[in-house]
């Protein structure tokens, strides 16, 4: 014991966070950091819409091994929390679980998110459009092209006045599509670089779903492959949702077959096309999403932390989380997947996601059921992030 | 006394300084009493409580600083004298406890961080000084950049808590609850890394 010891050591903490301390000062909002990240990527992005020039690096500051420091992440989620309802945790189907002494690499791709905060790419959009459409035989049509960002100068303006209020810019103010509609087939490109197709039910083979997953996955691969626009596609059934009819929803995803769980975090979150609606009525559209993401600017590899280490920061609360009530503990963890979330961040980066058992405050919970909560912890190390994110308490 | 303009991180005035303790000059002294000597008598004032022995911690900055430029060259050198009255100020405060002298916010600071410590059940070896910085360093890395400012200005410049508060814009209650916290998480993190104090 000796208080002395501390006080002396605390004497010799980085000279960065004495700056900080003494610069600092409190923004206006229920989640500071989250303001501090949306000051940061306010900058970014108003360089990018105004000059549209080529954009800079995700920031100005770098790490010791010349690698750009990761902005904070921002939780763009709307209302309601991440969760799924499972007759039990081990019926909830993952979309890349680790399992117990699964190798890592030591390293993991970072990517910046060229259309964070800037105005729709429309060109891009519309590119993108036309390779999915040319899946189904589609080569010609008129497309609708819709910027629905405002004007320039009103933009500064509604972010100025945001930026005052200390609320973070949400990136969903840049917002825009490219629609082509043809008999039977409509497309919808997003800025994300997602673009959604909605077909009549005939246009697809599926099985009994969502009660046979598995077939009907092995059925949509077989009548799908060649439209699927990748090379050699596996798919994966995830989900497990109990609805309150008592039906198990999953939703089937296809993506590039891969070896080893990062290469899989990799293509089955920022490259997939993914069947998540089964419609019972003939009269009722089948969609299906094209979710490429752009991995053109890739900032490096990074060194990422081991799932036990993520685990203690999770305990920690430093997490990302959307799930009311208090944080869960080791014990509580079911499952523990390797993903990046796309595209709701400035940088698609790789996260560890912990399913755990919860009872979430204030949310009546089916008889029968338990509730799993999602709980994201960074997987690159810290030293290689502005900011580990904090879990404070809040929620939607 | 101008701030001096900002030139890749060092002031001008700053580098001037600098350049003067590099020819030896006496004029570095004075240089640095007349820009530093304010910012570093508050934080050994606030330390140690009585003037006389802040002036004392800050002279003995100053000698530190001559012995110590050349080699070095300080690219913050605010930063760096703060430091060193800062943990002279620490020094000095131990030996004023034992002549039963002093009254500054060390005192304080001392029994706050006395809640920090873990229990000796959870010991499994003693931390050197390098790794209990490391400890630290990590600790605040990992907190909310307000909380850690908190901290910082508490128990790094011994500022008191309702000052704190101010600087960042927090009622005071609120503040004792966010320092009050981060003991209690900074003993839970010594706990789990098993390390003594």
């Amino acid at each position: 014991m000796n208080a002395w010891r501390l006080l002396r050591a605390i004497g010799e903490i980085d000279d960065a966070f004495i700056e900080q301390a003494e610069s600092y000062r409190r923004r206006r909002t229920a989640v500071p950091w989250l303001a501090a990240a949306a000051c940061f990527v306010l900058v970014l992005g108003a360089a990018v819409w105004r000059a549209g020039l080529s954009a800079p690096p995700a920031s100005s500051s770098e790490s010791a091994l010349g690698l750009p420091l990761l902005p904070s992440a921002v939780t763009d989620t709307g209302m309601g929390f991440e969760g799924v309802e499972v007759r039990s945790a081990e019926d909830y189907r993952p979309l890349n679980a680790l399992e117990d002494g699964q190798e890592l690499p030591d390293t993991m791709p970072v990517y910046r998110n060229p259309s964070w905060l800037s105005r729709p790419d429309l060109d891009a959009m519309e590119a993108r459009l036309w390779e999915v459409a040319a899946l189904f035989g589609v080569t010609e049509g008129e497309v609708v092209r819709t910027d629905n960002t405002p004007p320039d100068e009103e933009l500064e303006q509604i972010i100025k006045g945001i930026e005052e209020k200390g609320f973070p810019v949400s990136d969903q103010m840049f917002s825009g599509s490219v629609k082509l509609e043809t008999d039977g087939l409509n497309f919808y490109a997003a800025k994300s670089g997602a673009v959604r197709v909605t077909m009549k039910p005939g246009t697809l083979t599926y099985g009994d779903a969502p009660f046979a997953p598995d077939e009907t996955a092995q059925s949509l691969l077989a009548s799908m492959s060649d439209r699927l626009g990748l090379q050699d596609p596996e798919a994966v059934v995830t989900g497990g949702n109990v609805d309150r009819d008592g039906n198990v929803n999953y939703e089937i995803v296809f993506a590039e077959r891969s070896e080893t769980a990062a290469a899989r975090a990799e293509e089955r979150s920022l490259n997939t096309v993914g069947f998540g609606y089964f419609p019972k009525e003939e009269s009722e559209s089948v969609t299906v999403w094209y979710n490429a993401y752009d991995r053109s600017e890739k900032l490096g590899d990074y060194p990422i932390i081991t799932p036990d280490e993520a685990l203690a920061l999770l305990e920690n609360g430093n997490c990302i989380t959307t799930v009311p009530g208090s944080l869960p503990s080791a014990d509580d963890v079911r499952v523990v997947e390797l993903v990046y979330r796309a595209p709701n961040e400035e940088v698609y980066q790789p996260y560890y996601r912990f399913w755990a058992e919860v009872k979430p405050e204030g949310i009546a919970q089916q008889e029968g059921v338990v509730t799993l909560g999602a709980y994201y912890v960074p997987a690159v190390e810290s030293q290689y992030l502005e900011e580990l994110p904090v879990w404070d308490g809040h929620f939607n | 006394m101008s701030s001096g303009q900002v030139k890749g991180g060092i002031t001008v005035e700053d580098e001037e300084i600098i350049r003067l303790y590099w020819n030896r000059s006496e004029d570095a002294v004075t240089a640095t009493s007349e820009k530093y000597g304010a910012y570093c008598t508050a934080i050994a004032l606030r330390i140690v409580g009585l003037l006389q022995d802040a002036e004392e911690c800050v002279s003995d900055t100053w000698m530190r600083a001559w012995n110590a430029i050349p080699p070095e060259r300080p690219s913050r050198l605010r930063l760096w004298l703060g430091r060193i009255t800062r943990n002279l100020s620490v020094d000095r405060l131990k030996g004023l406890r034992a002549q039963k002298r002093g009254g500054g916010q060390g005192e304080l600071l001392l029994s706050e961080l006395e809640q920090c410590i873990p229990a000796a059940s959870h010991v499994e070896s003693e931390a050197d000084d390098a790794e209990l910085t490391r400890l630290l360093n990590d600790f605040l890395r990992a907190q909310r950049p307000e909380h850690r400012a908190a901290f910082i200005l508490r128990y790094y410049y011994a500022e008191p808590v309702a000052a704190v508060a101010k600087k960042l814009s927090m009622n005071e209650n609120t503040t004792a609850t966010v320092l009050f916290r981060m003991r209690k998480a900074l003993r839970s993190y010594l706990e789990r890394e098993g390390v003594s104090v």
